[in-house]
């Protein structure tokens, strides 16, 4: 071997990574070259101020935010499921919004309505003959398709 | 009380959903996933959200763990992954480009004491930005290649399996950035 290929080989040699055959090798070219020898020295060195870096400490714990986070992306991944199942062509930011605030809306309506109508069970064919006549493409028209969907799909 | 179950038993059950056992998982290994990303990036601040997203990751993931890829493997994988394209999209963002200087202070990292040599702590601190300065210039997976080897201890063989190429690129990547490093920190030492 050349002093070219053994020194692309010294590196190996040090983190004990060569063959034996190999290394035997360069161990002896090392004991006998002194620019190679120079060369490990100073990877040596080199190896050895990476040490200058110390210890790393004080690891915070990362449990709690990080399980906050996996529980949180759930209940996205949820909602996310019900949005592609009710508008299965992508929607804008703005609308995905729009028709979560309709969802949000709509149960809460529910809620309302039941407590204060004091009914069993909820009807909201009562509640959207206010809208009855909506515009196609309107909130009113988008909030009787999203309560017809969710209805059917017994949410 | 001390769960039995081994890391891929683990896995499995918080593939279905049981976070009980992924906070096992973590409690395992958070402290050396922390530690490489703080290797790697240098900077204490990411690496805290760096964290986060990469066991975040690691649980949607859980279900595709299989245990014939070693569990820290598997991990180191995700970790480093995610800390060179962190690393990548960082570099292009000019935000970042001026704040540059600022992630290499060595914040991270606290001072060894080294009572028997009479360096003065400042000039410990100046080594040791020398030496963050020359490992942040070297290219990502050179980086990536001698933090596993050096800092964690890896052999060229599990290096290859997390950056999931040969051996031989692995003493390669080795090669070229410890040869990188030899000549920026030689040339800076001999100032
Ligand atoms: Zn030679």
């Amino acid at each position: 071997m050349s002093c070219t290929a053994m020194r692309k080989k010294i590196q190996a040699f040090l983190d004990g990574e060569l063959p034996a055959g190999v290394a035997e090798v360069l161990k002896s070219h090392l004991a006998q070259c002194p620019a190679c020898s120079q060369e490990a020295a100073a990877l040596s060195k080199t190896w050895e101020l990476l040490l200058e870096l110390p210890d790393v400490q004080e690891v915070p714990d990362f449990i709690p935010a990080t399980l906050a986070r996996i529980l949180a992306d759930g209940e996205n991944t949820r909602s996310r499921k019900l949005l592609s199942w009710l508008f299965p062509v992508p929607l804008s930011a703005a609308t995905a919004a729009l028709v979560i605030g309709l969802v949000i809306g709509i149960g809460l309506g529910r809620i309302i309505a039941s407590t204060f109508l004091d009914r069993g069970e909820t009807d909201t064919a009562l509640y959207l003959e206010v809208f009855q006549d909506t515009p196609p493409q309107s909130i009113g028209d988008a909030y009787i398709k999203v309560n017809y969907a969710m209805e059917e799909k017994g949410i | 009380m001390y769960d039995q179950r081994t890391d891929f038993e683990l896995l499995k059950a918080a593939a279905g959903k049981d976070p009980d056992a992924f906070r096992l998982f973590m409690a395992r290994y958070q402290d050396r996933v922390y530690g490489l990303v703080c290797r790697f990036t240098g900077d204490r601040e990411s690496a805290r959200d760096l964290v986060q997203d990469i066991f975040l990751k690691v649980y949607r993931a859980a279900g595709s763990y299989t245990p014939d890829a070693g569990v820290f493997t598997w991990l180191y994988r995700i970790t480093a992954n995610h800390c060179i394209n962190f690393m990548q999209s960082r570099k292009r963002d000019p935000l970042y480009a001026a704040e540059e200087d600022a992630a290499l202070t060595p914040g991270v990292l606290s001072a060894v004491s080294r009572a028997a040599t009479q360096e003065t702590a400042l000039e410990q601190q100046e080594r040791a930005r020398m030496v963050r300065r020359a490992l942040d210039s070297l290219p990502l997976r050179q980086k990536m290649a001698i933090t596993l080897l050096r800092f964690e201890g890896l052999s060229y063989k599990e290096i290859s399996r997390v950056l999931e190429c040969s051996v031989s690129a692995v003493e390669s990547l080795v090669f070229r950035g410890m040869d990188a490093l030899k000549k920026t920190l030689g040339a800076e030492l001999e100032k």
